[in-house]
């Protein structure tokens, strides 16, 4: 008898693990994140699923509700040494896109190293293409470009470089565009790509120097030192400092547009 | 056909019994534990409303919740949550209150924090130090000086757990007694002589340098305006109202950041003493 109730709890075991399995799959199939991640867990801590399968479908859950940061975390719980190598794969991959995405790129770029030194007979071009992007964004663009042509060469794409366009050939130096603005006043934003805010930090600044110089002509030393000196020494400091905002700002502007660029090459692999 | 999969998640719920309420709550601690909080909550909250819940495992989930919004630092949750969890449930009991009393410190609701901790009766040693030294906090928070003094004779500063705190809330106790009680009256008067001397005296050194400098700056050049101009120059009037502006604006912001300096101390010194005050309380029940 007792043989008999053990025999139908092992059998009805796997069926009750893959009916709560489905169940928490199909909560996030149909967008019902929270509930699925309470699900996931609950597989988790009834220890009734392999652990790391369950680890990336939470983490799955955690992107959709675009919390990058938890589900990075969550991914770090599982172990990278278990499983198949495609879930291995799986779980890399995905610690690094969501460390990309929370903005943590030094975090990415580890992942990635460690996917090519512990799977290096799994070659993804998705991998590589996030690497690229997270080259970008640390503003390595000479690295990111040199992986971008091994990229092409690996894959026989007959895509063109986006690097070859002169507006992504290089980024504008902030320390530059900051001395810059304090010899020649507004240059450094023309520099950074802003005419009219350079035109403008040039006009008040020379208006200053010349309310100063007529000061002095006519004696008022007073007010041309501290009015007419002393204002346009603020203002030259401050718009080199704006230039410096600016140039950054502009190297942000150009990474994004570089960026769209690869992915549109990744979306091309796709199709 | 869309929703189907959380009309069987919600059924799954339904009229638990009480066995599988208790394993729900040893989940919910697991999802506690690993900081899962929103999936806690989310647990926790679905378990609230189950009718065949028992008195205890609904001060569980008020204990959880709890802790829960405790820390996300939610603390009006928290103390509604630990508020709510009865007599019957005794260690859940003794730690809600002190958590209770610490969050409504921390939100100075200081009188409520004082009766909790009053009207709380120690189980052991270890509650009694760990109750006079809220106490005391509290009374530092207050400022009620003779109160912290007369809590002193009863605190021996011999348990390991609470003894550097105690020490570390008597330094708290001196640099409040020592702390200069300076006037903005003072202030107001040192500006109207020497513009920027308030705020010197308040403490705000680099900002009376500062202000001195400016108003030297512009009372040369107003100075400079009716000597070469006269009285009703273009020059002399915009730089003397400029003048005159900064010079007013210095006299009553003297006077204001003797306030600002004395708020700023007073609340360094407060952080200090709830830090204090929290640190013996993770010790005991965390």
């Amino acid at each position: 008898m007792i043989k008999f109730y053990l025999i139908c709890i092992f059998l009805c075991a796997p069926f009750f693990i893959k009916a709560q399995t489905k169940l928490a799959d199909s909560l996030f199939a149909t967008g019902q994140y929270l509930q699925a991640r309470v699900e996931y867990e609950r597989l988790l801590y009834l220890g009734l699923s392999y652990p790391n399968e369950l680890l990336l479908k939470k983490s799955y859950c955690l992107k959709a509700q675009q919390q990058y940061e938890e589900a990075y975390n969550t991914l770090q719980r599982a172990d990278f040494f278990q499983g198949s190598d495609s879930l291995q794969f799986k779980l890399y991959y995905e610690s690094a896109l969501n460390a990309y995405l929370s903005g943590k790129y030094d975090l990415c770029l580890n992942k990635i190293q460690e996917e090519y030194y512990y799977l290096p007979q799994i070659h993804s071009p998705f991998l590589e293409l996030l690497e690229i992007m997270t080259l970008n964004q640390q503003q390595n663009i000479s690295e990111a470009k040199k992986k971008f042509n091994e990229f092409v060469i690996r894959h026989h794409l007959s895509t063109s470089s986006p690097y070859v366009a002169k507006k992504f050939r290089k980024l504008k130096n902030p320390e530059r565009a900051e001395s810059m603005s304090h010899l020649l006043p507004g240059v450094g934003q023309l520099y950074a790509g802003y005419p009219g805010r350079g035109i403008t930090s040039l006009a008040i600044q020379a208006s200053l120097v010349t309310f100063a110089g007529v000061s002095f002509i006519n004696g008022y030393y007073f007010s041309g030192a501290f009015t007419g000196v002393g204002l346009f020494y603020m203002f030259n400091n401050g718009g080199a400092r704006h230039a410096h905002y600016l140039a950054e700002k502009k190297n942000r502007e150009i990474i994004t547009k570089l960026n769209n660029e690869i992915k549109k090459i990744a979306s091309e692999i796709i199709k | 056909m869309r929703r189907l999969p959380f009309l069987v998640f919600i059924f799954l719920f339904q009229n638990l019994d009480g066995q599988s309420i208790s394993k729900e709550l040893l989940f919910a601690q697991h999802l506690l534990v690993k900081k899962n909080y929103k999936e806690a909550t989310y647990v926790l909250g679905l378990l609230k409303h189950q009718p065949a819940i028992t008195s205890i495992q609904r001060d569980s989930i008020h204990y959880f919740l709890g802790n829960i919004y405790y820390n996300q630092k939610n603390l009006a949750y928290s103390i509604t949550h630990f508020d709510s969890v009865s007599a019957l449930s005794v260690r859940m009991r003794t730690e809600a209150i002190f958590f209770s009393a610490f969050s409504h410190a921390y939100l100075k609701k200081l009188n409520r924090a004082e009766q909790q901790m009053i009207h709380y009766t120690p189980l052991d040693s270890v509650e009694q130090h760990l109750r006079l030294l809220e106490l005391s906090g509290i009374y530092l928070l207050h400022r009620n000086l003779k109160k912290f003094d007369s809590l002193q004779r009863l605190i021996t500063k011999t348990n390991f757990i609470t003894s550097q705190q105690e020490k570390d809330l008597h330094t708290q106790y001196i640099k409040i007694t020592e702390q200069p009680k300076k006037s903005p009256w003072v202030a107001v008067a040192l500006s109207t002589l020497i513009p920027g001397a308030g705020k010197f005296y308040a403490g705000q050194k680099g900002q009376g340098v500062y202000t001195f400098l400016i108003s030297v700056v512009l009372g040369m050049q107003a100075w400079e305006g009716y000597h070469k101009d006269g009285p009703s120059s273009v020059r002399f009037i915009a730089y003397s109202s400029l003048f005159a502006s900064l010079y007013i604006g210095t006299i009553w912001g003297s006077a204001f950041s003797v306030k600002v300096r004395r708020y700023q101390l007073n609340e360094t010194i407060n952080d200090q003493i709830l830090f204090d005050m929290h640190i013996p309380l993770r010790t005991v029940f965390h």
